[in-house]
């Protein structure tokens, strides 16, 4: 039995126009079918969720990093969308694809085929086939390394795109009279309603600053291993003073980091009441979003 | 200068007696807050609301300036005059002066000269480095739900302009929690194009308040309360503000003075009827639109 099948390249680049294969959707037998880098062989929608499964054979597959990759959910969605629904239906697929051309963005249809299906092939198998013979195997690359790790934890704990997100914020506590400070140091912190200074001076301008919601700090990755003590002592540090200064509360602060740094801290963070996440754990973004937005 | 640690146990701080807010050599903080200020904060992954748009390349500074400004190239999709729109670029501008006026989600565009004659180029709309296809027809409930008043805004400019092929030329992003993203573009068949090749009866159509837009993406789907915000808005708009976004002071893309005069007063006379063209057509507005 035969079958018709389109390739999907992705452009990153409209104006170099160069693609590469990402994609298969194909209709089979009155079914439609979608495979795409961490799409498996797709043929019903019910639970379908393109968030939740992640970027990285994508990333694999592409060489993007993983900021690049923020819209690929909407493009998965998108394949596996078309190539269920309307792939039950050639004609429809082929008015959707035309549609595609010239729409004018990332994903672009290049290859419309006609497969065999072997005998006691499943469908299944027959488009992954095809997947293999124009998108070929997801080169193997390390993934997921530690600040990969983190991007994705912050995004999936959806607080990435958080308007009071801020990254790298350096705290000034100003403190009596003398007006000593006191300077506390975050990776990422949320702090909301937060007022400019200046006009009336340094410090509050009219008592509607808040204390910072939240802060984060991340040691992890490849380094020497004083220079990894260096920076979690550090980390340690800030969380002491901002708690003994009574500026920020324990469950508000936590230490994103790896393995090696849960060896090394997790017992401190424990006396001082502050979580420390390992980034590769399964529940790192459910513990963040929780300290973040309390 | 004492440090911070001596400062904090001499006042006998420590682990668990947090029960009064810091005091820094009796000096209670004001209101009981702690005084701080920000003093660093580099530009991280903090994104707004508002649209990006893709930078094809950023050459160096070559301009003196606190900013550091520099040159770049902006992607966009060039548009002009002609075939079914005859006045395609005329109307692509007052749509995007519109749209901003009446804060409208629609994908921003600038005016540009070429050998051709003026032309209007739509910013390419670029969620960090990537390019969303159409919004499916079948997605239209989803970004009614995630987006409300970005639709119910939606709707009531297509309304007000006449632009009845608004079918999907939206980019929408709904899969990625995390990105917010709805804008609208094409409106090359509103003003003074809403009937092919009549610009008479396109003006007097929008003029007399006839519904026009007979089937839109979001028919049937938008709550009562966004619509009537977007209402409110669009009827605070000065009216001085609107007339602006149709006058180009001289003649313009082959639109003459008179008539962009002609698209203010019906602009206006049209947002006068708003509420009564959604009234009127109450059956086709809260119905939804077939599929196509």
């Amino acid at each position: 039995m035969s079958f018709s099948f389109f390739t999907i390249q992705y452009v990153h680049d409209a104006f170099r126009r160069e693609g590469i294969n990402i994609a298969v959707l194909a209709s089979i037998d009155g079914r439609g079918y979608a495979r795409a880098p961490d799409l498996p062989v797709c043929s019903k929608l019910h639970g379908f969720d393109a968030f939740s499964n992640g970027t990285a054979e994508f990333r694999a597959l592409t060489g993007l990093n993983y900021s690049e990759c923020a819209a690929y959910p909407d493009l998965l969605d998108y394949l596996a969308n078309v190539g269920v629904e309307y792939g039950s239906n050639d004609e429809r697929l082929a008015a959707e694809m035309r549609s595609l051309a010239e729409s004018a963005c990332a994903l672009v249809p290049v290859t419309q085929g006609v497969g065999l299906l072997e005998r006691a092939e499943k469908a299944e198998d027959a488009v992954e086939r095809v997947f293999r013979q124009f998108v070929g195997p997801i080169p193997k690359r390390r993934l997921d390394q530690f600040p990969d790790l983190v991007a994705r934890v912050l995004q999936h704990a959806e607080i990435a795109y958080n308007d009071d997100l801020h990254v790298d914020a350096c705290i000034d506590l100003i403190a009596g009279p003398e007006n000593l400070t006191v300077s506390l140091y975050f990776d990422y912190a949320i702090i909301a309603d937060w007022m400019f200074e200046g006009g009336r001076g340094r410090g509050l301008a009219s008592g509607k600053n808040r204390r910072p919601n939240a802060g984060l700090r991340v040691v992890g990755g490849r380094m020497p291993v004083a220079k990894r003590r260096e920076r979690l002592d550090a980390a340690l540090a800030t969380f002491e003073q901002a708690i003994r200064l009574d500026f920020m509360a324990a469950e508000h602060l936590a230490l994103l980091t790896d393995a090696h740094g849960v060896e090394n801290a997790s017992s401190r963070c424990r006396r001082l009441g502050v979580r420390c996440i390992d980034a590769a754990e399964s529940d790192a973004r459910h513990l963040i979003h929780r300290v973040m937005t309390a | 200068m004492r440090s911070v640690t001596s400062m904090a146990g001499s006042r006998g701080h420590g682990q668990g007696e947090r029960s009064e807010p810091a005091c820094f050599d009796g000096v209670e903080a004001s209101q009981g807050h702690p005084r701080w200020r920000l003093r660093k904060n580099a530009i991280g992954i903090t994104v707004t609301r508002h649209p990006v748009y893709k930078i094809k390349g950023i050459r160096h500074s070559p301009f003196q300036g606190i900013t550091k400004p520099g040159l770049c190239n902006v992607l966009g999709v060039i548009k002009f005059d002609g075939g079914e729109s005859h006045h395609c670029v005329y109307n692509e501008a007052v749509c995007s002066r519109l749209a901003q006026t009446l804060h409208a989600p629609i994908a921003d565009g600038v005016l540009t000269m070429t050998i051709g004659g003026p032309a209007f180029v739509s910013l390419r709309l670029d969620s960090l480095g990537e390019n969303l296809p159409d919004l499916l027809w079948k997605k239209r409930g989803s970004a009614a739900r995630r987006y409300p008043d970005d639709v119910a805004s939606l709707m009531l400019f297509d309304l007000l302009v006449g632009n009845w092929d608004r079918e999907r030329n939206l980019k929408v992003s709904l899969a990625n929690a995390n990105m917010h993203l709805f804008r609208a573009f094409d409106h090359s068949h509103a003003l003074l194009d809403v009937f092919f090749d009549d610009m008479r009866r396109s003006l007097s159509a929008l003029h007399d308040g006839e519904l026009i837009v007979r089937r839109h993406p979001f028919y049937g789907l938008i709550p009562p309360q966004a619509l009537s915000a977007a209402l409110n808005r669009f009827l605070s708009v000065e009216e001085g503000m609107i007339r602006a976004c149709c006058l180009f002071g001289t003649g313009f893309a082959g639109v003459s003075h008179k008539i962009q005069l002609a698209v203010a007063d019906t602009l206006l006379k049209r947002r006068g009827l708003l509420e009564k063209i959604i009234w009127d057509n109450e059956g086709v507005i809260n119905t939804l639109s077939a599929d196509p």
